[in-house]
């Protein structure tokens, strides 16, 4: 890990740095009052300072493995996956819950997992019908109605 | 006398039909999701947390703690026949359990894991009932300062703890920590980092954030490979209740696992894991026969399954009495009842004995479900085991979507959620642990009140957290911890490099 263990320590590092600054304008007080900005502060430090440990062990580790993080990873599901999810997010308001779910399911069976079309479109219609009955019947949560409402 | 009648008290919330209905759906939920591929205790209760947004508080903890302990007794099942641990408390479980399956006797195995689980479980919960109330008690004396110092005793343990680096877990902790100030400052009404966002307004809520990490950082994670799915053992399942001969062998670890179980579980961070592990090298370390274990000794089994559910009851003791968690999941629960409206900590059991009274007996009642369940029901629980990843993942996805949505009915924090899923992916690859960050975050905005609360005492005297005996105590401990893992660590690698490079 000793690689992604000094990119991503960089990575903290500058996210630390990020939120003590900006900790900054939010008004620290003193420590005899302390103010909104004041807890975040410390935040930002106390990931900074870690951010540079794990980075000084990264550094002087010598003789580790070296793995390979990103090596077989199918990018294109994992994207299409998020990228189908945000879809959702934006969609189910308008849309509706009962709609979106069996696209959703339908997507991800058929598409991500190759699923046989019966076994996808099964699965989307249990799904989705299912899971409104659970939550919106028996649970009252509000599920968004769409166009169907 | 006390106890006698809080006790009848607890009962008769317990024995409710509406509480009885919902623990034994919890335990079955919790069992079947423990069973099911890639849920862990943490992912189960986090998807099931939206579940009990309608009921009342009592209840809903009631089914969430029968979804964690019916987790624990799911990721048992899956070490002994698929060689796969549930959660991370069952790894030892694997050493022998899966060694039993492999010679035919996946049955005993399974059965001692069950009984072993209900009387480790009973002696946690009659601990729970002993030690809470005056742990309480004395909490009562706790200040701001002791509180601060408890809190991130709490933190730098579990970050001791946890498997990979300490100084990564604490950057995790760190930024735990800073998400919980985002929002409203609640002192001076101040908004922080929240970029004219309405979601963040509230604060980071826990829901999405253990959603996305948990729910559909893991899809991703699994997702990004091609799915292989798990070999089962595929004989058939006898003999469920052990023979006279595996009790024998296996009475006093049952007796140490329960007892390394609950005062392991107490601690703050992953009392569970290290009390399975402490009891396996216990019971090892004890055996007139140590060469058995790693090829299926029935003690091996029945330590660690006790000690790992013996630290369940023990981890609500710093949940009920302190408001502190001690794990991820307890985390979680402390987020379900203040999201009830009901605030944990030493006042909780003077407060609302109902609550507290009412949960601890329907552990024992839960318990007893989860016998029942595990026992004769065992034939389900293989059959689940079968239910192919490809149909799960897109139903635990939904149950992610769903979840965050129905906490506010608010798009957002299903963006919020779906941007943690990926958070929690990238850590996972990074080998970052998720657990103190889910842990910081809940006890943010407790930690920020007592540290800002501690200073006005103090009149800005950072010193007055060593003045105070207990909180110098916590502190102490925690600088331990702290320089320990961390320094050495850094010193022992400068000092390995001339040599190295001289071998170079």
């Amino acid at each position: 890990m000793r690689k992604q263990d000094l990119g991503s320590s960089i990575v903290w590092f500058g996210i630390g740095l990020f939120i003590a600054l900006s900790s900054l304008s939010l008004n620290l007080g003193s420590l005899g009052s302390p103010e909104s900005g004041f807890m975040p502060f410390l935040t930002g430090l106390v990931i900074c300072l870690f951010a540079v440990v794990t980075f000084l062990q990264a550094l002087f580790e010598k003789g580790a493995k070296e793995e390979k993080v990103w090596t077989g990873v199918r990018w294109q599901k994992l994207v299409a996956v998020i990228l189908i999810l945000l879809a959702y997010i934006l969609l189910v308001k308008p849309v509706g819950y009962l709609i979106c779910t069996f696209f959703l399911i339908l997507a991800l069976t058929r598409m991500i997992a190759s699923e046989s079309w019966v076994s996808s479109l099964t699965s989307s219609v249990l799904g989705s019908s299912l899971s409104y009955v659970l939550f919106n019947v028996f649970l009252k949560a509000y599920l968004p109605k769409g166009i169907l409402g | 006398m006390d106890l006698l009648n809080n006790l009848l008290m607890g009962f008769g919330v317990a024995l409710s039909p509406t509480n009885i209905f919902f623990c034994f759906v919890g335990c079955l939920a919790g069992t079947l999701i423990g069973v099911l591929p890639g849920l862990g205790p943490t992912a189960s209760v986090s998807l099931l947390l939206p579940i009990t947004f309608s009921m009342n508080p009592i209840t809903a903890i009631i089914m969430l703690g029968g979804i964690y302990y019916g987790a624990m007794y799911g990721g048992s099942t899956t070490s002994i026949l698929v060689n796969i641990p549930g959660e991370a408390a069952s790894v030892v479980t694997c050493i022998d359990g899966y060694q039993m399956a492999r010679r035919g006797r996946a049955g005993p195995a399974l059965g001692m894991c069950a009984i072993g689980s209900f009387i480790a479980g009973t002696f946690s919960v009659i601990g729970l009932m002993i030690l809470a109330p005056p742990l309480a008690e004395m909490s009562l004396r706790f200040g701001p300062p002791e509180y601060l110092s408890l809190m991130v005793l709490g933190l730098a343990l579990l970050s001791f703890l946890t498997s990979g680096s300490t100084s990564k877990a604490m950057i995790m902790a760190g930024f735990g920590l800073f998400l919980g100030t985002v929002g409203l400052d609640n002192l001076t009404g101040t908004t922080r980092f929240t970029y004219g966002t309405i979601t963040l307004m509230d604060g980071v809520d826990l829901v999405p954030v253990v959603m996305g990490m948990f729910g559909i950082g893991e899809v991703l994670y699994n997702l990004e490979q091609s799915i292989r799915e798990r070999e089962i053992y595929n004989a058939k399942i006898e003999n469920l209740f052990p023979s006279l001969r595996d009790w024998m062998e296996a009475k006093w670890a049952l007796v140490r696992g329960s007892v390394i179980g609950f005062f392991l579980g107490i601690l703050p961070g992953g009392g569970a894991i290290i009390a399975s592990f402490a009891s396996y090298a216990i019971e090892k370390r004890l055996s007139k026969t140590p060469e058995q274990f790693g090829k299926g000794a029935i003690a091996g089994v029945a330590g660690p399954e006790s000690a790992n559910n013996s630290a369940t009851g023990g981890a609500f003791i710093p949940m009920m009495t302190l408001g502190i968690p001690a794990n991820p999941v307890m985390a979680i629960l402390l987020g379900a009842l203040i999201i009830h409206g009901i605030q944990p900590g030493p006042f909780l059991i003077k407060e609302h004995p109902d609550l507290f009274w009412g949960v601890v007996t329907s552990m024992y009642v839960g318990n007893f479900i989860l016998l029942i369940l595990n026992l004769p029901l065992i034939g389900i629980w293989v059959r689940a085991l079968r239910v192919r990843y490809t149909i799960l993942f897109p139903l635990i996805l939904l149950f992610c979507l769903i979840g965050s949505y129905s906490l506010k009915n608010n798009v957002g924090d299903m963006i919020l959620m779906l941007i943690f899923g990926v958070f929690g992916y990238l850590i996972r690859k990074y080998r970052y642990d998720a657990p103190p960050l889910v842990l910081a975050l809940v006890l943010g905005p407790m930690v920020e009140s007592a540290l800002r609360r501690s200073l006005l005492l103090s009149d800005g005297s950072p010193f007055i957290f060593f003045q105070r005996p207990i909180s110098a105590v916590f502190l102490g401990v925690t600088m331990l911890l702290v320089f320990t893992s961390v320094l050495p660590a850094v010193k022992r690698k400068k000092g390995r490099i001339p040599s190295e490079e001289g071998v170079d």
